[in-house]
């Protein structure tokens, strides 16, 4: 090795004059060196600004001719639709930037418009085989591209095989797993929350709430019945099921709830607390007091929340014994509630309060 | 040929209300915010006004105020993506003769563009 580095410094070194001093010559070598890096990266970023403004370019090139073609094929009746659209395929669509592009302008239109214009470019979206190269992009590798894919398929309903979007359900990335929510919610036709059955990661609050905006806005069939997720193996599933109870008002579901009140999760005891008391369900009163000093700090919390909302203040003293010294939260609770109650008597339940605490102090 | 003003800040929408409007035999005369809005009205005169309420610089609804304030006899369509009750009945009150919400029918407005000019 010694030897090798050796011969090549010589040769490296016998372009230099003999009478050059080593360390000059080092020097000169070093100088060079970096300066053919610095080309070379300079280079390279010009180029990389070529290609990014030859793609812009293209972007936009293809971007007007879409909005000129589709909205002559939308608008104009006497647009030639099958001879131009078919010459369009032929000479615009045969990149997967082009189709890419063509997917993301139609999705636009398709967002703006409804009616028979809707239907008219997912007609389009089909002739021009836009869907496969969705379906191929539900298996490529970058997480981006299944996200859009997804969208695009669920914004275009249209049907690809379960099999392919349910591995979907527990992806990594959380963008793919919110389109693979909304595909099925979109696309189902009786059952949209069947997918809940698939999943192997908790529902975060973030997806709850994404479901919740999906089947309020994008689904159109009718309201499934909540009460089936309480029987869900994740506890994420059957609080969400509790809250959609409750959102969507669904009272026959009340007698479901009942039982939930001694799930041995506490988020489960609070969500069915919650939404008994947003069902104006009065009955419930009894046994939440019942129960109150038997459970947690968490779960007390919501029930006095639940007794403000559904009770009186008799309901709310019988729980004033039920409070421990040390529980000093639910006291400041307690006592806000009871001022609820009974505005006139405010500074004397202020008064006891501070009577109460001194005691303490 | 009657005059639209189209105050919209979608460069899609607006392509697409300039083909269909164009086609439906309207000159569209288009604002991509408030402020230009206001500028061409109080150049010109336009039989009908078509605006989104969400715009920059001079909002829909303060637009809508100066028009029904000042050129009252022109009629006004809204065209929005808010389909909440309180917003559509401020915008009614208001005095806008008409309201279509986003996702729109092309068609659909076409003809309700017709109904208020003839």
């Amino acid at each position: 090795m010694a030897v090798v580095f050796s011969i090549d410094l010589q040769w490296i070194f016998g372009y230099f004059p003999d009478d050059l001093p080593f360390v000059i010559m080092v020097n000169i070598m070093m100088t060079i060196i970096f300066f053919v890096f610095a080309v070379l990266f300079v280079g390279f970023i010009i180029l990389l600004r070529l290609y990014k403004i030859f793609r812009n370019r293209k972007k936009e090139e293809q971007r007007l001719l879409l909005e000129d073609i589709l909205n002559n094929f939308l608008f104009d009746e006497e647009f030639d639709s099958e001879n131009e659209l078919r010459k369009f395929r032929n000479e615009h669509l045969n990149t997967p930037l082009e189709i890419k592009i063509t997917i993301k302008e139609i999705l636009l239109f398709h967002s703006n418009i409804k009616g028979e214009s809707a239907t008219q470019l997912r007609d389009l979206f089909l002739q021009w085989n836009l869907d496969e190269f969705c379906k191929k992009q539900l298996a490529a590798r970058a997480w981006y591209s299944k996200s859009r894919a997804l969208f695009s398929l669920s914004e275009m309903l249209i049907l690809v095989e379960l099999e392919k979007i349910r591995p979907l359900l527990n992806h990594r990335q959380d963008e793919v797993r919110q389109q693979a929510q909304l595909y099925f919610i979109k696309l189902a036709e009786n059952d949209p929350l069947e997918f809940l059955d698939h999943l192997d990661k908790p529902l975060t609050l973030w997806e709850e709430i994404f479901i919740e905006d999906a089947l309020k806005n994008e689904y159109h069939g009718k309201i499934p019945d909540f009460s089936k997720l309480l029987q869900a193996s994740q506890n994420s599933v059957v609080e969400f099921g509790i809250r959609m109870i409750a959102k969507f008002n669904q009272f026959e579901n009340i007698s479901e709830l009942l039982p939930l009140l001694d799930h041995n999760s506490e988020e489960v005891r609070c969500e069915a607390v919650r939404s008994l008391s947003a069902l104006e369900h009065q009955e419930v009163i009894d046994t939440l007091i019942s129960i109150f000093g038997k459970e947690t700090n968490l779960v007390k919390k919501t029930i006095l929340d639940a007794i403000k909302h559904l009770g009186s203040y008799n309901d709310l003293i019988m729980l004033k014994d039920k409070i421990q010294d040390h529980e000093w939260d639910l006291k400041i609770k307690y006592y806000g509630i009871a001022q609820n109650f009974l505005p006139e008597q405010r500074q004397e339940i202020y008064n006891q309060y501070e009577k109460e605490k001194a005691l303490l102090l | 040929m009657k005059k639209i003003l189209v105050i919209e800040d979608n460069a899609m929408v607006i392509k697409s209300l300039q083909f269909k409007l164009t086609k439906d035999g309207y000159n569209v005369i288009i604002a991509p915010d408030g402020r230009e809005a206001m500028k061409l009205l109080k150049e010109d005169e336009y039989d009908l006004i078509l605006t989104d309420l969400n715009l920059p610089f001079v909002t829909g609804n303060e637009l809508i105020a100066y028009v029904k304030e000042n050129l009252s006899a022109v009629p006004i369509i809204v065209l929005s993506t808010s389909t909440q009750e309180s917003i559509i009945m401020d915008a009614f009150n208001m005095g806008v003769e008409d309201f279509i919400t986003k996702p729109f029918s092309p068609n659909e407005l076409s003809l309700r563009v017709r109904r208020l000019l003839s």
